[in-house]
């Protein structure tokens, strides 16, 4: 009679987990809803008296399923081996394996990347290499000195699936065991009408039985189980009655109980506790259920890098120092010969009568700021060029990555270098120099890449530079050297005219020539604190943001943002003109 | 109560509000300082989200930034949503506390009508144009009726005026339809859909639903004020006029109906002073566009906020038309027009794809424009067939009838989609994502190497 009880409250055990797993399942994955098309469980009582269990499952996951990113698996006792668990899926090995957070006793893989997405069909194979404490004293009347246990093969909550599973139970005794000595106990639940199964001796000399069938649920609760000579098993691997400790809760709480004591309370009133405990643990358990965490990322579809923006405004987007970008802003004017500078310090400049065709708007107003003769008013002046030059370059980034840009204009300025560096000559590499002045401003080290570039060797100094060196001006009057025509007065291209003049400066007085321009518009024009200068600036261009009233709402509404268009997934994208 | 009992009944505490939402089509409206959104969230079956704003602006979001958007969209505390992702994500409460505050201050700036430039801004992660496949597109055109009181010559309607319509009835279970499908915008177009006297009535119901609505329109009958408010009654959101000219007869001419511009620029007049969303959009071919430069000041004077342009479309009656602007002598009137709705503060768009090496919107920053058919948008034509655009005309399955899926995955939206008809000489260009070879319906009509394009 105590052999029933004990195989009862197993078996009570087995249907209490199912229900935790059930009411798990409807906390934790309220969108899952797929198919078991198939299910084969491989069942082996080993010599040594363990259990080993080798489930393959076949899941289709519906259209409107959420991805199956988990697949817990629960196991007949807490006693199983984490490092003998093995689980693949669609032959891709998986290396999350873990003590399940979903359902009390089991274990959980999961399917990471490979996770099965809405519509797909996913192969899960999982194999728990050795599950202890299965075995039980077999307490009938009928047969002496044998073992008993049962099993519960894993399932679903109903709500989660749908369809019916090809069904495959076996059952594999330990080996030696002759086909007459074991016994198994007919299914509870098996949809089959013939719930006798399939006998047979497998190539490891194993007695097996094998249930099939086509029509099981994949939210069936099947118990099976047999009973075999305890002979075969090693003695201590066969439990008088299950241990509370087969039972504690798989987050090691203080909950376990006395079997002894339970029973002696009659299986009855164990009953609503168990009920309390599972939907407890059941609840607990979806708490801890904790999905892989990716970081948030928001994309939008659009460009990369914004070509084509001059070099002055290369340096805005690079934050290059605003005494800087006023100079070679000072350089882009000087050399499309539309100012002279007619003292360096305090920088005073003279405009070209009429102005050459070309200017950038910044250059423009660039010039006529500078002409205002009040230091204080032209350091107003001087501001806004600059918020005007920022808001406009900000302008035309919209819609396109700032780093990749950054990193694009870095590029150029890479390569303009090593167009120097590479020439042959020192009238080539001047002539480079020459050409690709404004890229290579960009440099943060431009005073000592120049210096090292030059070293040893003279910068042949363009014809410009007598119109941005008065000094210079004054002692060369004769352009010597002329390298060619055909150069463009464009400010990202060579200097007018095309021409150089002689002689020469050394390399280092050269960038010194240029550097200490950067250095004395700052001193001379920016009142020798450009921190003070660019917070102006900021405070206008980097405002706290202050919200605008439009008045209007809906579709098509908005500012014109040009990143609105600018990114392609922008859905007036052709949105119906041409009736 | 002891704090036992607190950890027990902890995990009861209801957790509505703060689980991944479910698949579906989540809609807000948002409505501060004078600033007015409205913001749809489309969740995918497999976690993945799509943001609208203002059906214009479009966000793509993996699962855990879905999520989040979704509590921020439901005005859960940072500290719940701090506290959701470290329930149900394996992620520490450091990493979620950073997470949860840079996403709210993106989402903070992206549901803003003025927020930051998501891209040189924010620094959002960019795609790759055209790159997103969607499970549904974001705007569907509902052409109810081909019936119009106007007769363009290059209209590009193939379909007779009688086609047939469905009732009111059909029409509304199409937009429940495209509701459950996640599609947030409709377009109400024809033909001319002020024809049809249930149009309020449909955009009540599309607006019931929590859809932004559209109408594009030759504007004539928006001369009567009390239709017009009928509308603006319904909810309509955003309404484009075509007015082909500022000059009377070349409009008429244009649009083949004598006293059409007078009541078109009324109704433009009308619509101004409501509270819709209001632009124009205008033809340009050779008759209207030697004079777009005067068109586009009466526009200004007019008061029309935002001003559309597009080239002819070659389909119905565009076919046959002979005047066209080639895309080449495109770059001309677009950079008259950039500079004068520059200068007037106004918004311009340019709709027409075109082949970049003929005509590059980039370079004349008109953003980037390639074929959306079958992907961001599509058309229901009045009987209920699904095409891939409002004029390409080969069905792909009926709304009513016809499976979604079915519709979706047919094999032209899915060769539209993935741009599978393109010349060679596409396939090699340094612009094909963006391009994407220009419209497919200029494509076939001139059936020319798009390197060599010959105006017809």
């Amino acid at each position: 009679m105590k052999r029933h009880v004990l195989l009862n409250a197993l078996l009570c055990f087995s249907l209490i987990l199912a229900l935790t797993a059930g009411l798990t399942g409807s906390a934790s994955a309220q969108s899952y809803y797929f198919k078991v098309d198939s299910l084969k469980v491989d069942v082996i009582i080993q010599q040594n008296g363990t259990m080993s269990i080798d489930y393959t499952y076949v899941f289709t996951n519906t259209a409107n399923g959420a991805p199956i990113e988990f697949v817990d698996i629960g196991t007949p006792t807490t006693q199983y081996t984490l490092s003998k668990i093995t689980a693949d899926i669609n032959g891709k090995a998986i290396s999350h394996i873990k003590k399940s957070s979903e359902i009390s006793v089991g274990i959980e893989v999961g399917l990471g990347s490979n996770a099965i997405q809405p519509g797909k069909k996913g192969i899960v194979h999982v194999n728990i290499g050795e599950v202890k404490s299965v075995l039980f004293k077999y307490t009938g009347t009928d047969r002496t000195d044998y073992v008993s246990f049962n099993f519960m093969p894993n399932y679903f909550g109903s709500q989660y699936v749908t369809g019916s599973t090809d069904m495959t139970l076996t059952i594999r005794y330990p080996k030696g065991i002759q086909e007459s000595e074991p016994v198994f106990y007919a299914p509870q639940g098996w949809p089959s009408g013939d719930v006798s199964p399939e006998v047979g001796v497998d190539e490891n000399d194993r007695v097996y039985y094998t249930w099939h069938s086509a029509s099981a649920s994949p939210a069936g609760q099947y118990t099976f189980g047999g009973a075999f000579p305890a002979k075969y098993v090693p003695a201590d691997a066969v439990l008088e009655k299950p241990s509370s400790s087969l039972f504690t809760s798989s987050d090691n709480s203080s909950f376990s109980f006395d079997f002894e004591t339970l029973f002696g309370m009659g299986c009855c009133a164990l009953m609503p506790l168990f009920m309390i405990w599972s939907v407890y643990e059941s609840v607990v358990g979806s708490r801890k259920r904790r999905m892989q965490y990716l970081p948030p990322k928001i994309s939008v579809e659009g460009h990369g890098i914004k070509r084509g923006l001059t070099a002055v405004q290369a340096a805005v987007i690079m934050e290059q120092p605003v005494e800087k970008i006023f100079t070679m802003i000072l350089f882009g004017v000087i050399k499309k010969n539309a100012v002279t500078v007619t003292n360096r310090d305090p920088l005073t400049i003279e405009p070209a009568v009429p102005m050459p065709a070309g200017l950038y708007p910044y250059e423009t107003e660039f010039i006529q700021a500078m002409m205002t003769l009040d230091p204080k008013e032209r350091k107003t002046a001087l501001q806004k060029v600059f918020v005007g030059l920022i808001r406009t370059t900000t302008e035309q980034m919209k819609g396109f990555s700032l780093k990749e840009t950054v990193a694009y204009y870095k590029d150029i300025m890479e390569r303009a270098w090593a167009q120097v560096e590479s020439a042959g000559t020192p009238e080539v590499k001047s002539q480079k120099f020459d050409e690709t002045l404004e890229w290579t401003m960009l440099d943060k080290n431009f005073d000592d890449h120049t210096r090292t570039v030059f070293t040893g060797g003279p910068v042949f100094v363009p014809t410009w530079w007598g119109r941005y060196d008065p000094v210079y001006r004054h002692s060369h009057s004769s352009p010597i050297m002329n390298y060619g025509p055909g150069a463009s007065s464009s400010s990202s291209s060579s200097s007018s005219g095309g021409s150089f003049s002689m002689p020469n400066l050394p390399g280092s007085d050269f960038a010194a020539g240029v550097v200490n321009g950067i250095t004395g518009f700052s001193a001379g024009v920016l009142g020798g604190d450009p921190g003070a200068f660019t917070s102006a600036i900021t405070n206008v261009t980097n405002p706290i943001p202050v919200t605008r009233s439009s008045g209007h709402s809906g579709g098509g509404g908005g500012r014109s943002c040009a990143c609105a268009c600018a990114c392609a997934g922008c859905a007036c994208a052709c949105a119906g003109g041409g009736r | 109560m002891s704090d036992w009992i607190k950890r027990f009944l902890a995990p009861f505490r209801p957790d509505e509000g703060r689980k991944r939402p479910e698949p579906g089509l989540y809609a807000y409206r948002r409505e501060r300082e004078g600033e007015k959104a409205r913001l749809h969230l489309r969740i995918d079956p497999d976690g993945q989200g799509l943001l609208m704003v203002n059906a214009n602006r479009v966000f793509h979001l993996n699962p855990t930034a879905a999520h989040l958007a979704y509590l921020y969209l439901e005005g859960v505390s940072t500290a719940e949503a701090e506290a959701a992702l470290v329930r149900q994500y394996e992620v520490s409460l450091q990493q979620a506390r950073a997470d949860v505050a840079q996403l709210n201050a993106q989402m903070g700036e992206l549901t803003r009508p003025d927020g930051a430039c998501p891209v040189c801004e924010l620094e959002l992660e960019t795609t790759l144009p055209f790159a997103a496949r969607p499970s549904a597109p974001y705007r569907m055109d509902l052409a109810l009726t081909y019936r119009c009181q106007n007769d363009c010559a290059h209209c590009y309607n193939a379909r007779e005026r009688s086609y047939p319509e469905l009732a009111a009835a059909g029409w509304k279970q199409i937009l429940d339809k495209l509701w459950q499908q996640g599609i947030p915008h409709v377009v109400f177009t024809g033909g001319e859909p002020t024809l049809r006297p249930d149009l309020a009535e449909l955009v009540a119901h599309a607006e019931g639903l929590g859809m932004i609505t559209g109408l594009n329109t030759n504007g004539r009958r928006l001369a009567d004020a009390d239709y017009l408010q009928s509308l603006v009654a319904a909810g309509l959101d955003h309404v484009q006029i075509t007015l082909e000219s500022h000059n009377p007869a070349v409009h008429d001419g244009m649009v083949c109906a004598r006293g059409a511009w007078e009541q078109t620029v009324s109704g433009v007049k009308q619509a101004l002073a409501s509270p819709l969303y209001v632009m124009t959009n205008t033809t340009l071919l050779q008759p209207n566009g030697s004079r777009l430069a005067e068109t586009l000041d009466f526009l200004a004077e007019l008061g029309v906020p935002t001003v559309g342009l597009n080239a002819l479309i070659y389909s119905g009656r565009g076919l046959n038309i002979h005047n066209a602007i080639s895309e080449r002598d495109l770059p001309p009137l677009l950079e008259t027009a950039r500079e004068k709705t520059a200068a007037r503060g106004q918004r311009l768009i340019w709709y027409t794809p075109t082949r970049y090496c003929h005509f590059d919107p980039e370079q004349m920053e008109l953003g980037v424009k390639g074929c959306t058919a079958a992907l961001y948008n599509m058309c229901i034509e009045p009987d209920g067939a699904v095409i891939p655009c409002q004029s390409y005309y080969q069905p792909l399955g009926k709304m009513l009838s016809d499976p979604w899926q079915a519709i979706w995955n047919h094999p032209l939206a899915v060769r539209l989609r993935e741009r599978s008809d393109l010349p060679a000489e596409c396939l090699t260009c340094a612009f094909v994502s963006e391009c994407g070879g220009g419209c497919p319906l200029a494509r076939q009509a001139l059936q020319v190497d798009p390197l060599n394009e010959v105006t017809r």
